[in-house]
């Protein structure tokens, strides 16, 4: 007599040390899926990090553009303005509101052992000591050397027709 | 068995097909995604750059012209247009109450612009100097940003105004930022004026608004280079000055003065008058002939200054001697054409200086004809005459000149070209080849251009280039000396302690059939000091009214501008510098 086959379901029961080693598994997993979790975060926050000063540069490239262009926009106005002023009709304008009036004849005078620097002056436009070096000279030093060219300034001034 | 296995092989093949179907699809995948990625790489990098990036140009400024001082001649400055979005714009009224008073605008034409809602933009002004433009910003800053818009433009400037215009020439911008120049050193030296436009180029957000990250490509501008001319601005100045009241004093319609440093053919100045304001301005309509640059190219005949060119050549080649002389019959045949002297009057017995002095054409026929055409038309070749002097400036004409050889060549040419009849050349040639009588008989080439600089470095810089050598040291010296002498005694030339020399001219004007009955050019060439020439001036005045005559209408023009240069210039009277060499 041909019986048909029992089929019985075959549990599996871990035992302890199986049990232990399951759950070390998935601590395992947890620890390496947290760990990535972290390393990820890093890297991300790294990298926002790093988009953000980027992006902080790149404002300030564009700011500092900007501010490039309107200096060379205020130095071409400055420019243009100076031309203007120096313009010959206007230097002219200016100069005979001054009272200045054109050289028409000029009188060469000839001048026999003509020093080549000058002598008589009388004041050293730049003091120094004997060894070459300048020296600051001292305020009264200083008040007496004025003091004597406004005096000679003003006696050339007196003498003038 | 059989019936067993159908269904397996059945399944197998549908696998099979599967398995076909799947890799053939992927396949075309594979096969376009190959198309697009790689073989339509660079278009579609192209078009979505085009799409993402933005790319905002920076404009360079035109180079500087500076005077030989440092003097600015031409510049470039910023001028702004500004517009507004009429959409963004939420109180017009109120808007364009605060703008018209910066704008200088009326308001009510402004309250139209800004309510034009279906316009995407508008312009309020399109030339705002810089500081209306800084107030715009401020007003902007307090209302909708995006409502107004500041956009930079470039403008030529000249500060100067008229002065020398036509050396100078003109540079016209459009509002797109693109630039002609036209005529004189604008033109002749326009690559080097030109800068090199920069760019910003980043990505760009929908509304083509850049975004401050991701890859960006800043090209900073290169401005152009500077230019620097021989012209002295001063020199210039009242060379136009005396061109203007020499034209006044005498009625002529127009003239030129070119004053030129003979050793080294510098341009020290050259202006011609009418001239016109390069400055641009609103509605200006200027004539076009106006821009022509008449020194160098126009064409006139020279009359009597170029007998310089003929005595010259008759002195060097040996033709005749410094104290020769001839018999003036008061008329010559030359080819079958009669020439008689200025007066019709016959002279006698004259000496060569004496020939210049009274300017006789029978004499200069003479000597024409005694070098024989071919000896005479090498001379006036080798003086630069037929040819273009090599000035750095555009539209230079090298005049006209019939030689032996050319079919419209006559054989009484000869006699008139002698005292400058029927040959035409350009102030800058005519001036050229009088210096070279100043210059120990070499050509000088002249230039307006000494050198060409970038932030203070110089790029290149241009020294004189002697040219041919026209005739000998000691002839030019010969015929200095005489043309000196032949001048003593014009009370109108006379500048004391100096000692000038110079030909004037009186040039009839050809017109149809022959000449003007009245209209005549009047010029004088001279040159100072004769013995160490320091400047050479040109002076020619069109169809003056006062007189005819060129020793009365360009002579004092000249005398007043020799005055002046040699104050300015410091140079002493002859006998001071004499002394004291």
């Amino acid at each position: 007599m041909k019986t048909d086959p029992v089929y019985l379901p075959r549990v599996h029961i871990r035992s302890p040390a199986e049990l232990r080693s399951s759950m070390r598994f998935t601590g395992k997993t947890m620890g390496l899926f947290l760990l990535v979790l972290l390393l990820g975060s890093l890297i991300g926050s790294f990298y926002l990090n790093q988009a953000s000063h980027t992006a902080a540069a790149g404002l300030e490239v564009l700011r500092l553009t900007g501010e490039r262009e309107r200096w060379r926009q205020d130095s071409a106005e400055l420019r243009k303005r100076i031309s203007q002023l120096e313009s010959l009709s206007n230097v002219r304008r200016k100069a005979e509101a001054l009272g200045f009036v054109e050289a028409d004849t000029v009188e060469y005078l000839g001048v026999d052992n003509l020093p080549s620097e000058p002598s008589d002056a009388g004041i050293s436009a730049s003091p120094s000591t004997e060894d070459g070096h300048l020296e600051e000279p001292a305020s009264e030093e200083l008040a007496t050397w004025w003091g004597e060219l406004m005096a000679r300034f003003e006696s050339w001034m007196s003498t003038r027709p | 068995m059989a019936e067993s296995e159908w269904p397996a092989r059945g399944s197998k093949t549908r696998l099979m097909i599967l398995w076909l179907g799947t890799a053939v699809a992927v396949l075309i995948l594979t096969g376009r995604l190959f198309y697009w990625q790689v073989m339509r790489h660079n278009d579609l990098r192209e078009i979505g750059q085009r799409w993402q990036l933005v790319d905002i140009p920076i404009p360079a400024l035109r180079g500087t012209i500076k005077d030989r001082h440092g003097f600015v001649l031409a510049l470039d400055e910023y001028e702004f247009e500004v517009f507004a979005t009429p959409r963004d714009v939420r109180d017009p009224d109120g808007l364009a109450a605060e703008l018209a008073p910066v704008l200088d605008t009326d308001q009510g034409t402004l309250v139209t612009l800004l309510s034009q809602t279906s316009e995407p933009s508008v312009s309020l002004v399109w030339d705002a100097p810089l500081q209306v433009a800084r107030e715009v910003e401020t007003i902007r800053d307090q209302w909708n940003a995006g409502a107004i818009g500041i956009s930079p433009a470039r403008k030529r400037v000249y500060p100067e105004k008229e002065m020398a215009c036509h050396l100078l020439g003109f540079v016209t911008y459009d509002h797109e930022g693109d630039y002609d120049a036209f005529y004189g050193v604008e033109e002749f030296y326009s690559e080097e004026l030109r800068g090199l436009e920069g760019s910003w180029g980043g990505a760009s957000d929908a509304l083509n608004l850049s975004i401050s990250i991701g890859s960006r490509n800043v090209l900073l501008p290169q401005d152009g280079r500077e230019v620097i001319l021989t012209v002295d601005r001063t020199i210039q100045g009242l060379v136009e000055d005396e061109l203007r009241r020499g034209l006044s004093e005498y009625g002529a319609e127009k003239g030129t003065i070119i004053v030129m440093a003979p050793q080294t053919g510098a341009i020290l100045a050259m202006a011609s008058y009418p001239c016109y304001d390069p400055n641009p301005h609103l509605g200006q309509e200027i004539p076009k002939e106006l821009f022509i640059n008449p020194a160098v190219s126009d064409a006139y005949e020279p009359g009597s200054v170029f007998k310089v060119v003929t005595m010259a050549a008759a002195l060097d080649s040996g033709t005749v001697g410094r104290y020769g002389t001839y018999y003036d019959q008061g008329q010559i045949f030359v080819g079958g054409h009669l020439i008689v002297n200025w007066d019709r009057n016959a002279w006698g017995t004259i000496s060569m200086t004496d020939l210049l002095k009274y300017s006789l054409n029978v004499g200069a026929a003479t000597l024409s004809t005694s070098l024989g055409a071919e000896g005479f038309y090498d001379y006036v070749e080798r003086f630069g005459f037929g040819q273009m002097t090599g000035i750095d400036l555009p539209y230079e004409s090298k005049g006209i000149m019939r030689v032996p050889g050319d079919g419209d060549w006559r054989e009484g040419d000869l006699g008139t070209n002698s005292f400058g009849q029927g040959i035409a050349v350009t102030p800058i040639q005519m001036i050229t080849a009088v210096a070279a009588v100043a210059n120990d008989g070499v050509l000088p080439r002249p230039y307006v251009v000494q050198r060409i600089e970038q932030n203070g470095q110089i790029i290149k810089e241009f020294h004189p280039q002697p040219g041919r050598t026209a005739i000998s040291p000691l002839v030019a010296k010969e015929l200095t000396e005489m043309l000196v002498d032949s001048l003593a005694g014009k009370q109108n030339l006379s500048i004391p302690g100096y000692a000038i020399a110079g030909k004037t001219g009186t040039a009839q004007i050809p017109v149809a059939g022959g000449y003007h009955p009245v209209d005549t050019i009047g010029c004088f060439v001279g040159y100072a000091p004769a013995d160490d020439p320091q400047f050479i001036i040109l002076v020619k005045m069109d169809r003056p009214r006062e007189s005819p005559w060129g020793s009365v209408v360009a002579v004092p023009v000249f005398r007043r501008i020799a005055e002046k240069l040699f104050v300015y210039l410091g140079i002493p009277p002859d006998d001071v510098r004499m002394a004291s060499t």
